[in-house]
């Protein structure tokens, strides 16, 4: 059997690109499920527009981060299409400790509002400049810094922590 | 102090492990490609074929299933294009969603959902559901039939249950091959019956079709979703019967839906309006009834949700034929 170049090297993208878009999805939308249903949408559509895009990674990772925020907007729309078996719960250690900490961070991301949280996650997660994040949200610049400003406002009210801003780049 | 970043990072470390690995990628990514590919191929060959005989296919064939008469208006009809049935433990559903092009009902035992039957019908561009993997196997009732190994997780059996007209059984969980053929073998197309939904609307804005009728019952709760885009994007569905309606693709949407109030925690009594949605409690306070709307302007979207008139929820025989449920202007037209 010949693989082709494109298959290859979409192999190879996805193995490296599966897990951090579907964590990036997850942040945006705030369930696992779902996340993923996004990210391996995504991915197929991807397969088909190979060699015509100039950057992946970058495309990958705003197609999915959009594609998330709207699913929080209609939840149940497209399970039709994958149809998968909803995910087994995961099994961790008793970390108690962490986990609650993770579930109250959980709940406070998912109170900042869907585009705001998409906003944080490009530019502290990924490290995405000012710039980056309104092309790949296709937003202006403006909107990102309002975005930046509000949602971190909104975090450290919730969280009732000091964040320091480190990471994202302007 | 903390940074967010590593904040961010701890919020995403509980990661379940994934369904899907890259196998699966690339064969949707294949069918995705084969798809388009095949669309023109097929446009173009059926073209020759209709210019070269020039009569109708003389049908000698005994076979052959007898299917419901098309509508004779010239809209697309949402009609069940089968009625759901059983093969000993497992309930094939009535189809739950109905799109042009395609119908999907879900295959459930023991309260769990397994997988789901596709039906293709007639008169639409067949779907590439054939990729190198699949292969003939023994016909399902004196129909072609293939089998498609689909890498790790998803089996398949398609077969063309009539002239044109392919059903697709895809069981992710405890599929086998002799299984598939069991469900396969009892399927009969055929029913006639109108898709319904749980509400009526009175108000569509311009230029707005009905493109998806979506009904859940067991094993979920009953929901109910009416889907509109504009026509244009609708018009793209007929001759694209596959194309998914994923953020990106399509901008402009208005949806309703009638949902368990546990899926939206934040409805109220009273009706309430945001930029693209509104919502309200409905059924006795244990339904949600949501109108939302992308690119819509808000005052359209209030005007939509004004109009709406509910059915009893909890009785699925008041609920309206999706024909009725919206103004005639809604309604797609093929030849359009």
């Amino acid at each position: 059997m010949i693989v082709s170049d494109r298959e290859a090297e979409y192999r190879e993208f996805v193995a490296a690109q599966l897990e951090p878009l579907r964590g990036l999805a997850y942040l945006a939308c705030g369930d696992w499920q779902t996340a993923e249903d996004v990210t391996l949408t995504v991915l197929a559509r991807l397969y088909a527009k190979w060699h015509r895009i100039d950057n992946l990674p970058a495309y990958a990772r705003a197609a999915v981060v959009r594609a998330a925020i709207d699913e929080t907007r209609r939840p149940w729309w497209r399970r039709e299409r994958w149809g998968g078996a909803p995910l087994p719960e995961p099994v961790v250690p008793d970390q108690t400790g962490a986990v609650h900490d993770r579930l109250e961070l959980h709940r406070a991301l998912l109170r900042v509002p869907p585009r705001h949280r998409a906003v944080l996650v490009l530019r502290y997660l990924e490290g995405l400049s000012v710039q980056q994040t309104a092309a790949a949200l296709r937003c202006p610049e403006g909107t990102v810094k309002v975005y930046t400003a509000r949602g971190l406002d909104t975090l450290r009210r919730i969280l009732g922590v000091d964040l320091e801003e480190r990471h994202a780049a302007v | 102090m903390k940074q967010l970043s590593d904040l961010l990072r701890e919020a995403k470390a509980d990661a379940p492990p994934p369904r899907l690995d890259v196998d699966d990628l690339v064969a949707a990514g294949r069918r995705r490609v084969r798809r388009r590919n095949t669309e023109w191929a097929f446009t173009a060959v059926a073209l020759v074929v209709a210019l070269v005989l020039g009569v109708p296919r003389l049908l000698d064939r005994t076979d052959e299933p007898v299917l419901p008469a098309t509508p004779s208006t010239s809209y697309y009809s949402f009609v069940l294009p089968f009625h759901g049935y059983s093969v000993g433990d497992y309930q094939i559903s009535d189809p739950s969603t109905l799109r042009p092009g395609w119908a999907t009902a879900t295959i459930v035992r023991d309260g769990i959902r397994l997988g789901s039957l596709t039906l293709y019908p007639p008169g639409t561009e067949l779907p590439d559901i054939y990729p190198e993997t699949a292969s003939a196997t023994e016909p399902i009732n004196g129909r072609p039939a293939f089998w498609q190994p689909n890498g790790s997780t998803i089996d398949s059996l398609a077969w063309e249950y009539t002239t044109g007209a392919l059903a697709v059984i895809e069981l992710p969980i405890g599929g086998n091959r002799e299984l598939l053929r069991g469900l396969a073998t009892k399927f009969v197309p055929g029913d006639g019956q109108p898709a319904r939904l749980g509400f009526r609307v009175g108000y569509v804005p311009d230029g707005y079709r009905l493109v998806t009728v979506m009904n859940t019952r067991e094993p979920d709760p009953a929901q109910s979703l009416a889907q509109l885009l504009p026509e244009a994007v609708a018009a793209e569905l007929l001759t694209d019967p596959l194309r998914s309606l994923d953020t990106g693709v399509v901008k402009n949407v208005i949806a309703v839906r009638m949902t368990p109030v546990e899926n939206v925690p934040s409805v109220g009594e009273q009706p309430k309006c945001t930029a693209e949605e509104c919502s309200m409690l409905a059924g006795g306070g244990k339904y949600a009834l949501e109108v939302t709307g992308k690119g819509v302007p808000a005052e359209e979207l209030r005007q939509v949700f004004e109009s709406v008139l509910q059915a009893d929820p909890a009785d699925p025989a008041s609920w309206y034929p999706a024909d009725e449920a919206f103004p005639a202007s809604a309604r797609l037209q093929p030849t359009k």
